[in-house]
């Protein structure tokens, strides 16, 4: 009987053994990333993939001739800038409904090309407001976004921003004085948003497309997804910003298949996700948004 | 000159008596059969020596030929069997039921009968002998039908150790696999290592993978049509096994005298018998886990005339994996006891009622009712009691999730044999089916009550189709026909006209030249992220959203009988497939929230390639050649960037070999090789940064993981696979009946064949890609028996 334990034990013994796999590493392709808009200067960044298993830091690209085009029309080289590793033009930015062209010339490289629209109309939120419930026993914030659609196929990347307080605590008078306030991305979830929406890896934005609720008012619901370290949640923030893009097709996708991608790494069961490029003879993403914002101040 | 007119007419008259007796025609019909245990005989050849005009037996055994009156030479034969050769003289209908009398020395038949692989019209059709398959070595010891259609040419195994097949191209659930006439949805054990069809209950496998005759429809690649034995007339008979994870008893015989007779079969496998002492001693009795499967067979019929014959069968099996975990103790101010219970089970029953009358002797009917259910299961109950001095708290949850298919199904199927020159079959059917994709529900006795997923769907789906196989000349026979079907779901009815039509045609030399082309159409899909045929798989139906699948294929042949013993085919196809789905990048099952319709994609494929198989039925040595070289692509608008890609399950290169040696009446000996070219997977060649982390390329000393990059759906291959079985099996007759042991190995050289690879990342952060394997050589034994 034991005999026969063993064996049977054996039957699902399943084992594992490192594989060598003939898999194309030799040439690694460029990498553009540009996310574009009226609000700030054009740049990009230009670097390298890397062999799957390479443990090393990605490489940027640097030395490489970068000329920009609005509608056909050459407007400038970016130039690189060593405090951000990104190409730049200070003088240059998007205007809303220009076509921008990227060509990107480098020895040893095919010519990378990108192009994008920065969409022309502004996103609009017709109303926002913040509260706050009782969960698990800690106060949390509560936000609530209604978006006026614009008319045809739209695209939207919803971003909340907050000040975060900066207080000095007096041991003495055992006190805490607000001394400043930094603006940071503020972290949240929902769960009223439809399968073909979805939350970002970084779970500070959520891109959206309108084809559910196109041409109508639409309002969502997030809720603050901070870790619960401390005992109330809800006495840090004094303003909180909330920004709706208006973003191309490009980016929804790619957004919506990096996150996609990020969420089922741990799935044996999902199908892997490559992520949209619209990079022609490399890879990343090149595309515009135009951002509207609405304030809310917590009293 | 008058008597010359007298002579004249009455020869005129002699002769057109004699010419219009010539012309009569007769018919010869009745049922071959087993004599020894009374099993009907499928597909066993008669034919007329005289004129070389013949048929075969149907799937119930029964026969029709009709002849022109005359002396006739009827041989009746049958693969393994001594033929017999009847002489008489044709003058009126005649019933002969014939009992054939099978034999242990193969070689000294000779099959004379003239329905060899040359002559059938139907190509891409593969008959193994029951006993066959019995013989061929097996995963621990389990003999196991599906996996030996898996060593044909154009049928594919899947993943290591699954039954799942795939065939030309096609994908699991475009299989339409029937067990005595009902299909079965779940047909795998053990997450696919199993099939649920115990060879012990079998009478007879046959696989269709092309040229499909208008009689079936559903589904897009292959019909593989199981039918049960019916039980032995003679006496009570039974046979069985004790293996290393199971064991099973079929038995069967005669109810009342040889009009009704009865089989009953059972298997089940008892880890987890075995295993609950161990486990319960480690746990002090606190935990109990395990895992089993069963199978359940029966089958009753009566014969209440030779023109009326009632069967009822049905199946029922049941796999379940569960554990059991209950503690109590004691706290400061109480007492706390709680129980955790989980619970995974799925399962197929299946039950068909058929009446089989013969309106006259060219007139065949069937009518059957049939059921069938498949249901996963998945559920998790979790109750704790805290007693206090003065009071008692108390909580429940339960958490369960459900999917499955049912069906209600009735067709009734005539054949009428007017002439050997023709063979009409038609009929109808209906089947109403219920779809459960999904649901996932909470339970709680603090918080509220919850249910989400997909909704349950009912839908009716008809057929109806018309074919007759045609002798047009010696050379040249044709079936030709169609299938109609129909579906409605909701507010949509599909519909869907299917022509069929096969050829053969016979050179001089033996040779036959063999084409066929049919459209298939299928109105049901499986959603499948695993491709291995894991019970999670959902059944579902075609939708206003998710149009049917669609098939074309073509297939061009030949064949020839070399040395009475070989059959050799040889077989190019062309498929194109339509309305295939697939879930959408990064969704699976277990994303249960929201309409399965959201999480799909639609697409299309293709698949063509060329297939080789040698087969030596009779004689000491029996076995196989089998190799097939092909293609199988798939594009879908929104996978992959739109590009075809290889299918998973895309093989370039497919042999088997096998073979079964009887080196005398004691013992067997038995092989099977098997070499395939390593499956498509999809894996990232590279990894770049994301726009979200180029800001962290400032800090030296954070690398940020960054998105990979795939170059191509399933664009890598695995490494190829190949397996050496063997066994052998030693015989002795006993004064009850015959008792053999079986002695096997399965992957006897023990290769380390590719499961899936992954890559592997360690707490510094180096990568590796690894493979998983699943079976190193695995030997078994068991002990059969049969009285």
């Amino acid at each position: 009987m034991k005999k026969l334990l063993i064996m049977v034990c054996v039957i699902f013994y399943g084992c594992e053994t490192v594989v060598e796999l003939d898999l194309d590493s030799g040439s690694p392709k460029p990498v553009l990333n540009g996310i574009i808009n009226p609000d700030s200067t054009l740049s990009v960044h230009i670097s390298q993939s890397k062999y799957i298993l390479d443990k090393g830091p990605f490489e940027i690209i640097r030395g490489a001739t970068v000329d920009v085009y609005e509608n056909d029309r050459w407007l400038g080289e970016l130039l690189f800038d060593s405090s951000t590793l990104f190409y730049t033009h200070e003088d240059l930015k998007p205007k809303r409904g220009m076509r921008y062209s990227i060509e990107v010339a480098k020895e040893g490289y095919e010519n990378v090309i990108a192009e994008t629209t920065i969409p022309v109309a502004l996103a609009s939120i017709s109303e926002a407001s913040v509260d706050s419930v009782l969960t698990e026993g800690l106060k949390r914030f509560r936000f609530h976004v209604t978006i006026e659609d614009l008319p045809g196929e739209n695209y939207y990347e919803f971003v909340l921003y907050a000040y975060l307080k900066i207080l000095e605590y007096d041991r003495e008078t055992q006190v805490s004085t607000q001394i400043d306030s930094i603006l940071v991305q503020f972290s949240f979830y929902t769960e009223d948003l439809r399968a073909e929406d979805f939350q970002t890896s970084i779970m500070t934005s959520y891109v959206l497309s309108d084809n559910l609720f196109s041409g109508k008012t639409y309002t969502i619901s997030f809720h603050d997804s901070r870790a619960t370290l401390s005992g109330n949640l809800a006495h840090d923030y004094s303003t909180f910003i909330f920004a709706l893009r208006h973003v191309s097709k490009d980016y929804y996708l790619y957004r919506r298949s990096q996150a996609l991608q990020f969420w089922v790494e741990d799935n044996p069961f999902a199908e892997p996700v490559p992520v949209h490029t619209n990079i022609r003879n490399g890879l990343g993403i090149f595309a515009g948004y135009n951002q509207s914002t609405r304030i809310v101040r917590i009293k | 000159m008058a008597s010359f007119f007298k002579i004249t007419f009455l020869g005129a008259c002699l002769l057109f008596s004699s010419q219009q007796l010539k012309a009569q025609k007769f018919t010869i019909s009745g049922y071959i059969k087993d004599k020894r245990t009374g099993e009907v005989l499928i597909g066993a050849n008669i034919y007329n020596k005289e004129n070389y005009q013949g048929t075969t037996s149907n799937k119930y055994g029964f026969y029709s030929l009709t002849l022109p009156a005359d002396s006739v030479k009827l041989v009746f034969s049958f693969v393994g069997y001594q033929p017999i050769e009847t002489h008489f003289y044709l003058n009126k209908d005649s019933e002969m039921d014939v009992g054939l009398e099978g034999v242990v020395e193969l070689d000294e038949i000779v099959i004379s009968g003239k329905e060899e692989i040359e002559e059938i019209t139907q190509m891409s059709k593969i008959n193994i002998p029951v006993d066959q398959i019995k013989a061929m070595p097996a995963l621990l010891g389990e003999v196991d039908v599906l996996k030996v259609l898996q060593l044909l040419p154009g049928i594919q195994s899947g993943t290591e150790g699954s039954s799942g097949l795939y065939i030309r191209g096609g994908g699991p659930d475009q299989n339409l696999i029937l067990l005595d006439g009902v299909p079965v949805y779940n047909a795998s054990h053990l997450f696919g290592f199993f099939s649920v069809f115990n060879a012990d209950a079998i009478n007879n496998v046959e696989l269709i993978k092309g040229g499909f005759p208008a009689r079936y429809g559903g589904r897009l690649s292959s019909v593989i049509d199981i039918t049960m034995k019916e039980g032995n007339n003679e006496k009570l008979r039974g046979e069985g096994a004790i293996g290393l994870v199971s064991s099973k008893l079929t038995l069967e015989g005669p109810i009342k005298n040889e009009r009704t007779t009865f089989l009953f079969s059972g298997r089940r496998t008892y880890i987890d018998l075995l295993a609950r002492p161990l486990i319960k001693s480690a746990t002090d009795g606190d935990e109990i886990a395990g895992y089993y499967f069963y199978d359940l067979n029966g089958k009753i019929n009566h014969k209440f005339s030779n023109r009326d014959r009632v069967y009822l069968s049905g199946y029922f099996g049941n796999d379940d994996a569960y554990s059991r975990f209950s503690e109590n103790y004691e706290l400061d101010d109480h007492s706390v006891s709680s129980e955790d219970e989980f619970r995974l089970a799925w399962g197929n029953i299946i039950a068909a009622a058929r009446w089989n009358h013969v309106f006259n002797p060219k007139f065949f009917s069937n009518l059957t009712l049939t059921y069938s259910r498949y249901r996963f299961d998945v559920s998790q109950y979790y109750a704790e009691e805290r007693i206090y001095v003065d009071s008692v708290d108390s909580e429940e949850e339960s958490i369960s999730y459900f999917s499955g298919i049912r069906d209600f199904g009735a067709k009734i199927d005539f054949e009428f044999i007017p002439d050997p020159n023709h063979y009409i079959r038609f009929g109808v059917n209906a089947i109403n089916h219920t779809f459960n994709p999904g649901i996932l529900s909470f339970q709680s006795s603090v918080q509220s009550d919850t249910t989400v997923g997909s909704f349950r769907t009912t839908a009716n789906e008809f057929a109806a189709y018309l074919e007759d196989d045609i002798r047009v000349s010696d050379n040249l026979k044709i079936n030709a026909g169609f299938h109609v079907s129909a579906f409605s779901v909701g507010d949509e009815f599909y519909t869907s006209f299917q022509p069929r039509v096969a050829a053969r045609y016979l050179l001089n030399n033996g040779l036959s030249i063999k084409g066929s082309y049919a459209q298939m159409a299928q109105f049901i899909h499986l959603l499948t992220n695993s491709g291995i045929g894991l019970p999670t798989d959902l059944w579902l139906p075609a939708t206003e959203r998710v149009a049917p699948q669609e098939a074309h294929q073509f297939a061009l042949g030949l064949a020839k009988t070399i040395k009475k013993h070989y059959e050799v085919s040889l077989e190019a196809y062309y498929k194109e497939m339509e309305g295939l789905i697939e879930y959408k990048e990064g969704a699976s099952f277990l994303n249960v929230d929201g309409d399965w319709q959201d999480k799909v994609e639609t697409g299309r494929g293709d698949s063509y390639g060329v297939e080789l198989f040698v087969q030596k039925k009779t004689g000491k040595f029996t076995g196989w050649l089998g190799y097939t070289l092909s293609w199988s692509n798939r594009q879908f608008d929104n996978l992959n960037f739109g590009r075809w890609f290889p299918y998973r399950f895309d093989r370039r290169h497919d042999i088997s070999i096998t073979g079964v040696f009887k080196v005398n009446d004691h013992i067997d000996v038995s092989g099977a090789w098997v070499y395939g070219t390593g499956n498509s997977i999809t894996l990232p060649s590279s990894r770049y940064i994301d726009y979200s982390s180029v800001s962290a390329l400032l800090f030296n000393d954070f690398i940020p993981d960054g998105v990979k990059y795939y170059d191509r759906r399933n664009g890598y291959r695995m490494r190829s696979y190949h397996r050496l079985d063997l066994s052998i099996g030693f015989s002795k007759q006993k004064k009850w009946g015959v008792r053999k042991w079986t002695i096997g190995t399965y992957n006897t050289y023990s290769t380390r064949n590719p499961f899936f690879i992954d890559v592997h990342r360690d707490f510094e952060g180096n990568r590796r890609f690894i493979q998983y394997s699943l079976f190193p050589i695995i030997p078994a034994i068991s002990y059969s028996f049969k009285f």
